[in-house]
């Protein structure tokens, strides 16, 4: 643990994008993303309430004809976002780091269940049926379409990165292992600065049915999914940085959901650095932490409280995590009275067990 | 000095469940590719040659894991239960003892959903549904998350440690080995269980690709044929089903513990092209840099390798632009020794088909093997290249070689590359 304390990443926020334009500003200040009614055949009866976010055609970018052609709607937004995000910043990135290694790519995304025309193909039975429907219906470039890496090569282009990438998929958790890997390969010199960027799966019935144990696992929440994207940029330098990331922790809790170890490794970590306990904690990939962990953060931060983030947003998947950073760092920086502590915990957790832990910091904690 | 030992391998692909019998029958020649309908039954115009998964293979892994016997568990999540079980099972090492120590690290690009259930939502079309039908989907349609494998494993091993799933196209096995190997490194991890698994022969995939011009169109009467890495009258890919995973330790803990080392990672990269999503630069010099870069990770100079195993997807943009960044690093005059007799390359697609985000792993897996029994394996249908192209050494059947170190290559659709190296484990001879 204390090997991961050593030496901090810095973030500079970027874009975020969520329904109603809200960002984090807003939700610090209390309001929240609104959702509409959806119909049963849109979400397979599994949710009453969405929100959507408006697509983007990418032209404000300059981006050219063939990644419009070769994306569909989640893509072009975190596209936008972390094209934004790479634009405006592009002053503030170090300027040391030019050389094209030195700059890594890393994104966590929802799977891309579908272009952006969601009804069924009509076949009649059989396989057979299905493949020769599809010659005739599926766009030429549908295949680049349904892949995440697609999204990952437009950014890539648009922004000349060539350094060290991965691509994540699909719950909250993808979004904090983007974080994390970025953490990680600029702490061991793989990269100076990196482009982190995530995005939410675009709302269709197909999604549903991909994720349908994780909407019946929360039917009784009322939850309801959002649609969004965010991207930062991670840096080895402080520079005029919104936060920074001081350490990460992860694990498989199965089923269980102990992730009591882990919290007790946290702890004697920070203690062991003098580092002030985070007493935010900002919880993301579903609406309920439980009651038993709920018990456990108590134990080891006494004083925390705890934000639902995904009851502010919506649950947005792989996105959830750039949120929570964002929230994070912008709650630190309103310096409220209440606020005690310069630190605050993330966990974003993905459906089935993988639990993502991450302290950040202000910027100059 | 490596540090990153191999100590287990698994593998599943058709008709193999096992890495020897595998190795041996590409060894000695042997296709996994069928030609077959996608219905799997009469005639259509959408024939195609694959290498696919068949119910005889998955009854295997049913009866061995009973609880995967359901239609909600992903071919793709039984083919990487399987593979995973089998290395962690060779590797000997215990994920209790291990606890947060030992790490999951699986690509899987997507698990598409069976046509049964592609007919169910047509039919239930776009407009209102009934209580009656919203029963039906929820309790009859199957959810197919695309971390489902990552979620199987760490259940079945017990994983404590972190847990994470990839999704970098054909580099996602690659891409996940690379992370694991990266953890253990800095002292995050003492053990990682690294792989991926695809099933790239659902007819949504095989569509995807033809629409794409990348699938071969099969010109040729056998099946066998069809995939020519490198050969002149290459004309696309042939896609593949498969699962693949590896063991890597801290050399020093398995040390500790007594293990056997199959081999070393010695060295690896990873890193976009910022080129084009359809296709690579032409002369090769991103495929080049890869490959630059990993020799530099690994301390190796181009006379270390002896032998690669190349991306060889036997489409024929793909193809030569690797063979010219893999003649413009090893057929350089500088090396005596490579000008001369440049290192062999072979490319098992052309037996065992292209399994996307798989083939990174099974490639890595038979790479360990071709060190461990000191053998290459065959590039299958190669007779010369195009006139334009490079003319490496590729190996035509297989063949006793003396190894220390193969380089192995995945560069995937949009332009996310890595190489890794694989070293001889000096002890086992």
């Amino acid at each position: 643990m204390s090997t991961l304390l050593e030496k901090r990443i810095y973030f500079k926020l970027g874009k975020q994008s969520l329904p109603g334009e809200l960002n984090a500003a807003h939700l610090v200040q209390g309001s929240q993303v609104t959702a509409v009614n959806i119909a049963d055949h849109q979400s397979l009866g599994l949710v009453k309430k969405a929100a959507f976010l408006e697509d983007t055609n990418l032209k404000h970018l300059d981006v050219g004809r063939i990644v419009r052609k070769t994306s569909e709607r989640q893509s072009r937004w975190v596209i936008d976002a972390a094209l934004t995000t790479w634009k405006q910043q592009n002053q503030n990135a170090d300027s040391t780091a030019n050389d094209e290694k030195d700059t890594g790519l890393f994104l966590g995304l929802g799977t891309v269940d579908c272009e952006d025309n969601d009804l069924p193909i009509p076949f009649d039975g059989t396989s057979h049926d299905y493949a020769q429907q599809m010659l005739i219906e599926a766009k030429p470039l549908a295949g680049l379409i349904l892949l995440n890496s697609t999204t990952a090569s437009h950014i890539a282009q648009l922004t000349n990165i060539t350094g060290v990438n991965c691509v994540f998929s699909p719950f909250a958790d993808a979004g904090a292992q983007a974080i994390i890997e970025a953490f990680f390969n600029i702490r061991e010199g793989k990269c100076r600065q990196a482009l982190v960027a995530a995005g939410s799966p675009k709302i269709t019935p197909w999604y549903f049915l991909h994720h349908r144990d994780f909407f019946q696992q929360w039917n009784n929440y009322n939850i309801f999914p959002s649609e969004s994207a965010a991207a930062l940029v991670a840096s080895d330098k402080p520079g005029d940085a919104d936060a920074c990331l001081i350490t990460v922790i992860r694990t498989f809790s199965g089923s269980t959901k102990t992730d009591f170890p882990m919290m007790s490794n946290l702890l004697e970590g920070l203690s062991a650095k003098n580092i002030v306990l985070p007493q935010q904690i900002i919880y993301t990939g579903g609406f309920d932490i439980g009651e038993e962990r709920k018990q456990n953060l108590t134990h080891y931060f006494p004083d925390n409280n705890l934000h639902y983030i995904d009851q502010l947003t919506g649950y947005t998947g792989a996105a959830g995590a750039l949120h929570a950073v964002f929230f994070a760092a912008t709650l630190l920086q309103e310096k409220r009275k209440d606020i005690t502590s310069s630190t605050a915990l993330i966990i974003a957790e993905g459906f089935n067990g993988q639990i993502c832990y991450m302290v950040i910091g202000e910027a100059d904690e | 000095m490596s540090t990153v030992a191999i100590t287990g391998l698994g593998i599943f692909v058709p008709s193999y469940t096992d890495v020897e019998p595998l190795f041996k029958a590409l060894y000695n020649g042997k296709s996994l590719l069928k030609k077959i309908n996608i219905s799997q039954s009469g005639t259509s115009p959408v024939d195609v040659i694959c290498s696919r998964i068949n119910d005889e293979n998955l009854d295997l892994v049913e009866k061995n894991y009973p609880h995967l016997n359901k239609a909600s568990v992903a071919i793709s999540t039984k083919m990487a239960v399987h593979a995973a079980h089998k290395a962690y099972i060779q590797a000997g090492i215990s994920a209790d003892a291990l606890g947060d120590r030992l790490g999951l690290f699986v690509g899987c690009n997507k698990n598409l959903l069976p046509a049964e259930t592609l007919h169910k939502l047509w039919g239930e079309g776009s407009g209102n549904l009934n209580a009656d039908d919203i029963v039906r989907i929820q309790t009859e349609i199957d959810s197919l998350p695309q971390n489902q494998a990552a979620h199987y494993i760490a259940r079945e091993l017990s994983i404590k440690g972190c847990t994470q799933s990839f999704a970098d196209a054909c580099t996602a096995g690659p891409t996940a080995i690379i992370s694991a190997q990266r953890r253990i490194l800095s002292g995050e991890l003492d053990a990682a269980i690294c792989g991926a698994a695809e099933y790239a022969t659902h007819p949504i995939m095989q569509m995807s690709f033809y629409k794409l011009g990348a699938l071969n169109l099969s010109r040729y009467g056998k099946a066998s044929e069809a995939s020519r890495p490198f050969d002149k009258n290459r004309s696309g890919c042939i896609l593949a089903d498969g699962a693949a995973f590896l063991i890597l330790e801290n050399a020093a803990y398995a040390k500790k513990r007594g293990a056997t080392v199959l081999a070393y990672l010695s060295g690896a990269t990873r890193q976009t092209e910022a080129h084009k999503p359809t296709s690579t630069e032409a002369g090769g010099m991103y495929y080049k840099k890869c490959m630059e870069d990993a020799l530099s990770n690994a301390q190796l100079s181009i006379d270390d390798i002896q032998h690669i195993s190349a991306h060889g997807t036997s489409t024929p943009s793909n193809d030569a632009a690797e063979g010219r960044a893999i003649a413009s690093i090893f057929h350089q005059k500088k090396s005596t020794l490579h000008s001369q007799n440049p290192p062999t390359v072979t490319s098992t697609k052309s037996a065992m088909g292209h399994s996307l985000a798989a083939s990174g792993a099974i490639e890595a897996v038979l790479c360990v093997q071709s060190l461990t029994e000191q053998k290459v394996l065959p590039t299958l249908n190669y007779s010369q290249p195009k006139e334009d192209e490079a003319l490496l050494n590729i190996v035509t059947e297989g063949k006793s070689q003396a190894l220390k170190h193969i380089l192995s290559n995945s560069f995937g659709f949009g332009g996310e590359n890595a190489a890794l190296i694989f070293s001889q484990n000096n002890d086992m001879r």
